[in-house]
């Protein structure tokens, strides 16, 4: 009975429930489509950073991370790599040793750092290879190839298939020299990349940095860096093995990681002021409609009727209220972002520009069950706290008074 | 006149006829009205943040360098500071100018080497231009245009695991095209927000770097500050004019990122006003229709005895005014107070590497743009009298002798 009675108040005024569901509904999609939104441009976002070159995690000497030296290196690598591609959730490992090097061409000489790399592996580690814009790929172990930044090659003035001169450090401290020839450029939109860094074969690398086959760090990547945390503890336990760290994405972009840290405390501050708002006019039209019936309760107290239970009848029309409400923004919610996870929010004026920082140019919000249910969640709680007040009300409510109130 | 003071009043008499419901809608719109304050003033913050990071890091308002530096950003690039270019930089609207060498270089310490930026300054010119001179934590800055140091980031210093007052070497290419070598002393090290800053420039005197480097007193670009940025225009189509064979670059041409940081702040300041404006409306558009059905006996009274339809929209509306009239401006206050509250600097603390990533600094410093805060209040307000419009329109509607005769 109460139900029903509940059911019918709410039609007595049809145009207020309209309005208020409508008010639930447009925040909750909000909250649901958001969040969902962060999520999934956090996703493209750690994933097209670390697809560019580090990896979604790497094992390294503890240690060689902050303090970079030659010296740093790993010896025993082939255990763990292949216990590491055996792990499901780890599509792709390999090996990299790292130095920095005086590359001279003819004219020019400049700074620059050299990667040696496993060529067929790399493709499946970094997007470097992808990136080739004139020339080709290294594509074997041991040749006397290098490729480099687009702009580090302009700036050392060299063309394809010209002589490279490298001198550096090697492991052992002794003069680090070779010359290779140029067979690739390649243009990864980061500045800093394309300026000041090349790619060698790994084991021409190692002969010329005298690194009497160590390297200096495991790489290892995934499909999706969601199925690749799932895979990670097992790799650590690899790394530890072997007295070795592994660095997780959150330590290779420590300022990526606390970007998206300050992001989503901004957007809760947003999040917070929504949901007061939308409280509070709640409240006002909760609380206005047991007031405008405070005769009829009155009545209703008269006939017989505890205060307990109109104070439920008034308790499941928020309830029903809210209900249309959170309803109608979970279905909407769900369907916009949906529509977008499918079409993409693009950035059209300033794509050129984020492109050139590695940033994506388009989102694709990503719906997952904790961004689906915690906007909901949170606006239902505190709807239900607002209705909270106008019910207790109704218990200081005297049946005489009441009924004379006009 | 007289009708429109009755109005006012009753529309005045009418909020105070049920207290809690205006305080609550009050409250609605004053949170809504601050969340917006607030926030636009935080994301200003923020861009101006990245804004100013991005000027001081070296870049200046603008940059004059020769047709192709930028490009091949090289020794064989440069330029000499002509009577032209000189004139052009003493106009009243610049106020400061620094002549820089900037060439790619090696820096090496007893134990590791690493690329780097060399940039030779003039440390009078350069202060109050550029961050350096008000960065150093160790050590001292450049006394004068021939100082014989080497000044370099903490992070850098670390990476090459040297110290203060140690030795490194400089290599870089010169203008015959040999290596040129150079020992300094690191007589200064440099702190920054930008840690990745640190990492990349390495500060000799300009004398010392031209001497290194074998290029007389000839530059790779002139960086400058005006007095008010919105001359830029203006300044740089006066300095084509006499300085054509030169390429003068505004900051946003060199730093494209900064500008579409700028340009997204306000997207979403504006994104943000409408959606709580939706929320705010909802609540408004709510109260006064409830507001105007309780009355609908007292609407059809006065209509009976004489009132128009239009007086009745008009009372609704003033009624509507007053209330968000107080909500818009409370919300204001307490923004305004908010800001203030932080105006010494919202420091970002353990998240502030991230603001970094993005070119911001690690503090905040919020500040109330009243235009900004004005177009706020006239928005919400405008737009709130307009969405009460459907419930004036309701009250106007009631047929008097139908609700005289409603009984509850």
């Amino acid at each position: 009975m109460i139900f029903q009675l509940a059911w019918r108040n709410l039609w007595r005024q049809p145009r207020r429930t309209i309005l208020s569901s409508l008010a639930i509904g447009f925040t909750t999609t909000l909250l649901i489509f958001m969040p969902s939104m962060q999520n999934g441009s956090y996703d493209t976002m750690i994933e097209s950073t670390l697809r560019l070159y580090d990896g979604y995690a790497e094992i390294q000497q503890a240690g060689y991370r902050d303090n970079p030296e030659v010296r740093n290196s790993i010896e025993n690598y082939d255990t763990a790599l292949t216990q590491l591609r055996k792990i499901p959730g780890i599509t792709a490992a390999g090996v990299r040793a790292d130095g920095s090097a005086v590359l001279s061409s003819a004219t020019r000489s400049l700074g620059a750092r050299v990667i040696g790399v496993q060529p067929d592996i790399e493709a499946e580690l970094s997007s470097i290879p992808g990136n080739i814009r004139s020339g080709r790929y290294l594509d074997d172990l041991y040749s006397n190839e290098i490729v480099m930044g687009e702009i580090l090659a302009r700036n050392l003035q060299l063309e394809l298939g010209d002589n490279v001169t490298l001198l550096g450090m090697g492991r052992d401290g002794s003069l680090a020299a070779d010359s290779l020839i140029l067979v690739g450029t390649f243009s990864t939109g980061i500045n800093m990349m394309d300026r000041l860094m090349s790619e060698m074969p790994l084991g021409r690398f190692q002969e010329s940095f005298s690194m009497n086959g160590h390297v200096h760090s495991i790489v290892m990547n995934g499909k999706t860096i969601t199925d690749f945390e799932v895979a990670q503890p097992e790799a650590r336990v690899i790394a530890q093995t072997n007295q070795l760290e592994l660095l997780d994405w959150k330590q290779l972009q420590p300022g990526l990681w606390q970007g998206i840290l300050l992001d989503i405390s901004s957007a809760v501050l947003v999040y917070i002021a929504l949901v007061i708002v939308v409280a509070f006019s709640l409240l006002n039209s909760i609380l206005m409609s047991v007031l405008e019936r405070t005769r009829e309760f009155g009545v209703l107290l008269a006939l017989g009727m505890r205060p307990a239970q109109i104070s439920q009848m008034v308790w499941v029309e928020t309830l029903l209220m809210l209900l249309f409400g959170l309803i109608l923004g979970m279905l909407l919610g769900y369907g916009l972002t949906e529509y977008y996870a499918y079409a993409g929010i693009h950035f059209e004026q300033a794509a050129e520009v984020f492109e050139r920082y590695g940033l994506p140019s388009a989102i694709y919000p990503k719906i997952n069950l904790f961004t689906f249910i915690a906007g909901p969640a949170v606006i239902g709680s505190s709807v239900i706290l607002a209705g909270l007040f106008p019910v207790l009300r109704i218990h200081l409510m005297d049946a005489v008074t009441a009924m004379r109130t006009v | 006149m007289e009708t429109f003071r009755l109005l006012t009043a009753l529309g005045w008499r009418n909020l105070w006829r049920n207290q809690r419901r205006t305080w609550i809608t009050f409250t609605a719109i004053g949170v809504g009205v601050w969340s917006m304050v607030f926030l636009a003033s935080l994301t200003n913050a923020w861009a101006m943040s990245t804004f100013n990071a991005s000027i001081n890091t070296l870049l200046g308002h603008g940059q004059i360098h020769t047709q192709h530096y930028l490009e091949d950003p090289g020794v064989e690039h440069r330029l000499t500071i002509t009577s032209q270019l000189s004139t052009s930089l003493n106009q009243p609207a610049i106020k400061s100018w620094a002549p820089r060498v900037r060439v790619s270089a090696i820096v090496q310490s007893e134990r590791e080497s690493t690329p780097v930026t060399l940039v030779g300054i003039s440390p009078e010119q350069e202060r109050g231009l550029s961050f350096i001179a008000d960065a150093i934590t160790q050590g001292s800055y450049f006394n004068n245009d021939n100082d014989p140091g080497i000044i370099l980031g903490q992070k850098l210093l670390k990476r090459l695991r040297t110290d203060l007052n140690k030795r490194v070497v400089l290599m870089s290419q010169d203008v015959n095209g040999m290596i040129a070598e150079q020992g300094f002393r690191i007589v200064g090290v440099f702190e920054t927000d930008q840690k990745e800053t640190e990492t990349l420039y390495a500060f000799v005197s300009i004398k010392k770097s031209q001497a290194m480097l074998g290029i007389g007193d000839e530059l790779s670009e002139i960086s400058f500050l005006l007095n008010n940025l919105d001359n830029l225009p203006a300044y740089l189509d006066s300095l084509h004019q006499l300085i054509p064979e030169l390429k003068v670059s505004a900051w946003f041409e060199l730093e494209p990122f900064t500008l579409a940081i700028l340009d997204m702040s306000d997207g979403t300041i504006a994104i943000w006003t409408i959606t709580m404006f939706i929320l705010v409306a909802f609540g408004l558009i709510n109260t006064l229709l409830m507001a105007v059905f309780e009355r609908t006996r007292e609407f059809g009274l006065i209509q009976a005895l004489g009132m128009r339809p239009r007086l009745i929209v008009l009372q609704v509306l003033f009624e509507s005014v007053l209330l968000i009239g107080f909500g818009v401006f409370a919300g204001l206050v307490t923004g305004v107070l908010s800001i203030e509250y932080f105006s010494g600097g919202l420091d970002l603390g353990a998240l502030a590497e991230g603001a970094t990533m993005f070119g911001a600094g690690r503090v905040l410093y919020p500040e109330m743009d009243w235009l900004q805060g004005f177009y706020i209040v006239i928005f919400v307000w405008i737009m709130g009298v307009v969405f009460s419009l459907y419930p004036a329109w309701h009250a106007s509607r009631e047929v008097p002798v139908e609700t005289i005769n409603k009984s509850y």
